[in-house]
């Protein structure tokens, strides 16, 4: 009998071969305006394309089999898809442009879904490969070698998605500045803030509620909501002098700003009276039978037993926030949002991606820094 | 010298402790034992002001520690609570370094302090002072802990049940161990635990309690001996006379009667003479420095009985 030994792969690889053969590529539009002409991924890969179904194929027998080495194996071949896709594609485009310097090439679902079910297979195995670990490295760096070849190439200029780049240039690294200062500074507004709250909360029971309600009450406001809350006092205090200065009013930065912030509350308080909730009840006790007082309990103890589930609070925060930043956009805040809404528009998708991938790719990122410090923090606080 | 006078703890209408007297002499060896929830630990934690009491006095070599600041009083006594309680992300020298740091000790006195300690304890300075807790067996962790209690060497040790976590062939190590090091250092030690063997092995004087009062104070032989009433009886069982045996050390009682056999090594106890005389079927056996017969044997368990009689 067939059994499913790697239910994540089946899913994952139908997927993708799905995507292959039933949705769109790419479409190749005459100008910026006009709508394009799509193609499968069978048109535009021809004879090739086959190879590149059989790997999803491939992907998808295994998923039924027991393998020696198979995480290895399914990175391997997942770097290769990944690679051969772009390479292909990039170099099918120089003929369908043809020499028109308007004509663009922008993706359509057929490439994200392929390239979603990509990347969870990369981050899937690439957790789970113990050994041969040098593979990791090098799939890693063969990827960023290859893109940084394709971004210097002329097939890459003709992407709809870099023309729009290009066009922006100037402003998207503005806005993907104020993006990263919104995050940065909500969160680490954010943590000020919550982290005492839950301190407080911890010490003092009969506060909990109600410090932990008014933080969950908020996290259910929509965001919409909030900026219209926002509006009349921000605009009230922009009237001061100092705050006039510094640029608050009921829109613009300072209602993303709070906002955001606001939203940090909840994730970094809860995880700060969970993490104090979790210091083992002994260890205090034996702290307190020994003479040190709160504060030292707190600062010597506490505080630093607590910090792992804290930090992780923060992680969260930040996801949240990078994300949530986008909304910005909407009250004249700045940031990648401001392609966002612009894009929406002008029903222009490529303008939407201009703001979306960077969010993407700084998420990744980010979580992938901050769960590693995790990791090294509460390596440092228990072995 | 601690002085209990008439101490009576309530958690709401619950009656933890109730009008409890006890005096614990200096450099005395004081067991507490008695049944789970009987309120040991609440009478320990009352002596280094862990909690308040409802009433009553509680002084300190003449000193009310109403008079004393509850940090200021539990840095001066040693406290090894039940579950250990080590610093999980501190390593081992600096949970043993924990109350001389807080006394503001100069670091190479307290680095000398650790190693002291750990020597002490048995375990070797440099394998162990850089170990998380994390690492160390469940005996090392309970030796730490002693180890972290006695580094700013105070006169007083509070201790409840701090070899409750042990497998029990590292336990009764640790408990002869820890009885000759409080012999050496002349330690006032209070001790809490449930065990009746391990009260029977280690303790100067047993104060049997139940439901929050004192049922008897006295010496492991006349408790064992003269239960006071059916509560200590049932408490002991039969075999409470071995643990007995097992504190007397064979040579003391040794008759100058040589014997032609290999003698019992030097550290027998009277416990291992009787254990010989079953399996041998002797009534004699043979010390170090003489012998001993069956009838002594009788008598110096029975003596117990004529003394108090
Ligand atoms: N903080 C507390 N609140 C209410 N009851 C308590 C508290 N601490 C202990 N008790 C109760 O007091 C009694 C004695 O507890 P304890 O001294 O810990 O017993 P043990 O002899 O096992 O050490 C138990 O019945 C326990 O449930
Ligand atoms: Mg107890």
């Amino acid at each position: 009998m067939i059994t499913v030994k790697d239910k994540t792969l089946l899913l994952l690889s139908s997927i993708g071969a799905a995507a292959f053969v039933f949705l769109n590529l790419i479409k190749h539009k005459p100008n910026r305006i006009l709508p394009g002409e799509p193609y499968s991924s069978f048109d535009i890969f021809g004879n090739i394309g086959i190879t590149l179904f059989l790997v999803w194929g491939v992907f998808i027998v295994i998923s039924f089999v027991e393998l020696k080495h198979k995480n290895q194996i399914i990175f391997i071949l997942t770097t290769g898809l990944l690679i051969s896709l772009f390479w292909l594609l990039l170099s099918n485009v120089e003929a369908l442009i043809d020499g028109e310097s308007s004509a663009r090439i922008s993706f359509s679902a057929g490439f994200y879904v392929q390239i979603f079910c990509i990347y969870m297979l990369y981050s899937t195995y690439t957790e789970r490969i113990k050994d041969h670990t040098y593979i990791k490295w090098i799939g890693l760096l063969s990827i960023v070698g290859v893109f940084y070849y394709f971004t210097n190439t002329d097939a890459f200029s003709h992407l709809s998605l870099v023309k729009e780049y290009a066009i922006k240039k100037e402003q998207f690294y503005d806005h993907l500045r104020i993006h990263a200062l919104l995050t940065f500074a909500s969160v680490i507004t954010g943590a000020i803030i919550a982290i005492p709250l839950g301190i407080l909360a911890y010490s003092r029971k009969k506060l909990e509620d109600k410090i932990m309600v008014p933080l969950s009450i908020i996290e259910t406001i929509p965001t919409f909501a909030l900026f219209g809350v926002l509006l009349v006092p921000l605009a009230g205090l922009g009237n001061l002098p100092f705050f006039e200065q510094i640029g608050v009013s009921g829109i613009g930065w300072a209602p993303a700003y709070v906002a955001l912030t606001l939203y940090t509350l909840l994730p970094i308080g809860r995880n700060t009276l969970t993490g104090f909730h979790s210091v083992d009840r002994n260890v205090i006790e034996a702290a307190a039978g020994m003479g040190m007082s709160n504060r030292q309990i707190l600062q010597k103890i506490e505080l630093p037993l607590a910090f792992p589930v804290i930090f992780t609070g923060i992680r969260i925060a930040f996801i949240q926030t990078i994300g949530g930043a986008v909304l910005a956009g909407l009250v004249g805040g700045g940031g990648l949002g401001t392609f966002v809404f612009l894009g929406l528009g002008e029903a222009s998708p490529d303008l939407i991606l201009l703001g979306v991938l960077p969010i993407v790719f700084f998420t990744i990122l980010l979580d992938y820094i901050l769960r590693t410090i995790e990791k090294i923090i509460g390596g440092m606080i228990y072995d | 010298m601690i002085n209990i006078e008439h101490v009576t703890k309530k958690y709401g209408d619950f009656i933890a402790v109730n009008d409890l007297s006890l005096t614990v002499e200096s450099s005395e060896f004081l067991v507490i034992l008695g049944p789970s929830g009987c309120g040991k630990s609440t009478l320990l934690r009352l002596i280094n002001k862990m909690i308040e009491r409802n009433d009553g006095v509680v002084m300190i070599n003449g000193e009310n520690i109403d008079d004393l600041k509850g940090v200021e009083l539990r840095k001066t006594i040693g406290y090894v609570i039940q579950n250990i309680g080590l610093f999980p992300h501190m390593n081992v020298h600096k949970n043993i370094a924990t109350v001389p740091r807080l006394l503001k000790w100069k670091e190479d006195t307290i680095d000398q302090r650790v190693a002291d300690m750990l020597t002490l304890v048995g375990l070797e300075p440099s394998t162990y002072k850089d170990k998380k807790p994390a690492q160390l067996s469940g005996g090392e962790a309970q030796r730490i802990g002693v180890a972290r209690a006695m580094a700013s060497d105070p006169a007083i040790l509070l201790m409840d049940e701090p070899f409750g976590a042990v497998d029990p062939i590292n336990r009764l190590r640790l408990q002869k161990e820890f009885r000759k090091i409080q012999r050496k250092l002349k330690k006032t030690v209070v001790f809490v635990t449930h065990d009746t063997d391990e009260a029977l092995l280690l303790a100067d004087r047993i104060c049997i309690m139940n439901k929050g009062e004192i049922v008897q104070v006295d010496s492991p032989e006349n408790i064992v001996l003269h239960p006071k009433n059916d509560f200590v009886k049932d408490f002991f069982k039969e075999e409470g006379i071995l643990t007995i045996l097992s504190r007397k050390p064979a040579v003391d009682y040794a008759e100058p009667i040589e014997v032609d056999e290999n003698p019992l090594h030097k550290d027998a106890t009277m416990r291992d003479v009787l254990l010989k005389m079953l399996t041998t079927g002797q009534d004699r056996v043979s010390l170090s420095n003489g012998s001993i017969s069956w009838d002594a044997l009788l008598q110096i368990a029975g003596s117990d009985v004529h003394e108090s009689e």
